[in-house]
């Protein structure tokens, strides 16, 4: 195996006794875009907590770049090029969208030249000095992408990065994840409901359902896959329908 | 010029102008009771934006900022007494610093060493905390140095307190230590530590997930504002020429934060309006009083407009802003309106 990867190994995740991850692994190479899927509670959050040294494992290994970073403080896994967003937008509410990039950058070393390039990239150029929490939804989530690639991460986690977007803002999105691939060579880790999205984005799909993997590989063999479409798609089988994903629920 | 610099140069710049002018007319023509109220307001300029760069970056509450305040004045009163008057009153001292003393400049110094090293000290626990609990240690801090300086006899005579100390703190002393910590505060706030400071003020949980190590941060700011704060202690003995426990307690506590919060603890900008704010309404409501005759007035006062403030404008009078950023939006609103007027 290179040492460019992002490993979880062998990771059970109890909370009190409740098993929320029960044996996962999972690999992300350099420059791969992989998918976690999964019905609500199977553990795509917990994973991508333990990912990023928010949540330690219970049971198992987190390897970043070669580095065992298993129970390492969320800081310190950020600083091996571990970047992510959250589920629940987590913007530094007070400060413009220029300012919540900038702390990206230097939380990570980077130079306050990096911010600029970055919001012009996702299309934030013109709200840059617009107050974060005044921004629409979408826009938030694009913000925090662009603080999290502030810091020039090597592997980028996703949690939902598409909810509460129309099918208009998920195909814009899928395009600059493409692109930041491209650009910035960085490995993503997405968690989205969004079928349509991940099925066109994602190298490999991994699927989780009650906190272990039923099925992993290309999107072609998860949608294929019968223990799929049983516990995630259910059993009528239309891969686009089931998830309220691309409404503006949020 | 970096931004860093470039705002904290304006920043200053922009007080510096009324400060100085205030400091000249005082020097001028101001009566020695006038004269007391003018010098005491640049000190406690210096103490509120030592309270603020801990408080306003972080999102923490102190109470406990008076400690470091006291720190500063002892140490400023110990090393600058005469030599004969330590003999009698301060037996407890170690004979180096009985038989010497030091000048102004070098006592301020020390004041800003010692609060920050005593600030340091501490900050490795209390740093440590969660957010509520680090703010109530902090009453746990200031109590302790309270029952410290009351009863270590030999080095701060206890309840009588030190008197005696020279007064060398002149209008134009504080003037300059009150543009330095407008400046250092300003810089500070605009710099790595202050940026990734006031992202952990609004989601420390994304502050961590992005690198920032928010426990060393946090102590950084910390002990940088008990440096403060003890300079700040240091000016204020040489000024008021006599120091004792109680003036570095609860009631001194909360005036200082009065100021803070009523001006707008997130900005540098807020903690000096604030200051100036309070002293203006204080000391025109404290005249008043005698003539009107209700005592107490002046306290009420206050009281009532901290609860205006906090209920109409919620982050302070400065609302979140710095006096740069305001002029550059007044500008920018005019620009607006010009234009907007000739089409």
């Amino acid at each position: 195996m290179t040492t460019a990867t992002l490993a979880l190994r062998d990771v059970v995740k109890r909370f009190q006794g409740v098993v929320a991850l029960d044996g996962v692994s999972l690999e992300v190479a350099e420059g791969e875009i992989v998918g976690l899927i999964g019905p609500n509670g199977s553990g795509k959050t917990t994973l991508l907590n333990i990912a990023s040294g928010v949540n330690r494992p219970t049971e198992g290994r987190l390897v970043v770049g070669g580095v065992d970073a298993t129970g390492r403080r969320p800081n310190q896994v950020a600083k091996l090029g571990v970047g992510r967003t959250f589920q629940q937008i987590r913007l530094f509410d007070d400060m413009t969208v220029h300012d919540n990039v900038l702390v990206g950058a230097v939380a990570r070393g980077e130079d306050r030249d990096h911010v600029a390039p970055l919001l012009a990239r996702l299309n934030l150029a013109a709200v840059a000095d617009r107050v974060a929490v005044t921004l629409s939804y979408g826009d938030q989530r694009r913000v925090e992408i662009a603080r999290a690639l502030a810091g020039s991460p090597r592997f980028l986690l996703l949690d939902e990065p598409a909810a509460g977007m129309n099918e208009s803002e998920s195909d814009a999105l899928l395009a600059t994840i493409q692109a930041i691939r491209e650009e910035q060579g960085c490995a993503v880790l997405i968690v989205d409901h969004d079928l349509r999205l991940m099925m066109r984005l994602c190298d490999r799909i991994h699927v989780l359902a009650e906190g272990r993997t039923i099925c992993e590989g290309t999107p072609d063999k998860v949608r294929a896959d019968p223990l799929v479409i049983e516990a995630y798609l259910g059993s009528a089988g239309a891969p686009a329908e089931p998830e309220p994903a691309g409404g503006q629920a949020s | 010029m970096s931004t860093l610099a470039r705002r904290t140069l304006l920043g200053t710049a922009i007080f510096a102008v009324p400060l100085t002018a205030i400091a000249f007319v005082a020097n001028a023509m101001a009566s020695p009771a006038d004269m007391r109220v003018v010098v005491n307001f640049m000190i406690s300029l210096v103490l509120v934006l030592a309270i603020q760069s801990f408080s306003g970056n972080t999102g923490i509450i102190s109470f406990g900022h008076l400690a470091f305040m006291g720190v500063g004045a002892y140490v400023a009163a110990i090393v600058t007494i005469d030599p004969v008057l330590k003999q009698d009153d301060l037996a407890g001292l170690p004979s180096f610093m009985a038989e010497h003393s030091v000048g102004f400049i070098p006592a301020v110094l020390l004041g800003g060493l010692v609060g920050g090293l005593v600030a340091g000290v501490l900050g490795v626990v209390l740093t440590r905390m969660r957010e509520g609990a680090m703010a109530m240690a902090t009453i746990g801090v200031l109590v302790i140095f309270f029952v410290v300086f009351d009863n270590w006899e030999g080095i701060t005579r206890g309840n009588t307190g030190i008197a005696g100390i020279p007064q060398s703190t002149t209008v134009f002393a504080a003037l300059v230590f009150a543009l330095l910590a407008i400046a250092a505060c300003r810089a500070f706030c605009e710099s790595r530590f202050g940026l990734q400071l006031r992202g952990s003020r609004s989601d420390p949980v994304a502050a961590e997930a992005l690198g920032s190590n928010v426990v060393r941060l946090r102590w950084v700011a910390w002990t940088l504002s008990g440096a403060i704060m003890g300079v700040g202690g240091a000016l204020w003995a040489q000024y008021n020429i006599a120091v004792g426990p109680q003036q570095f307690f609860f009631e001194q506590t909360f005036p200082l934060l009065a100021m803070l919060v009523v001006g707008g603890l997130a900005t540098v900008s807020g903690g000096v309006v604030g200051v100036f704010v309070i002293t203006i309404v204080f000391e025109v409501v404290r005249r008043m009083e005698d003539d009107i005759g209700i005592p107490g007035l002046t306290q009420i006062v206050v009281a009532v407009l901290i609860l205006v403030v906090l209920n109409r404008r919620p982050n302070g009078i400065m609302g979140g802003l710095e006096v740069d950023q305001v002029l550059a939006r007044l500008r920018g609103r005019r620009r607006v309106e010009q234009e907007g007027g000739s089409q």
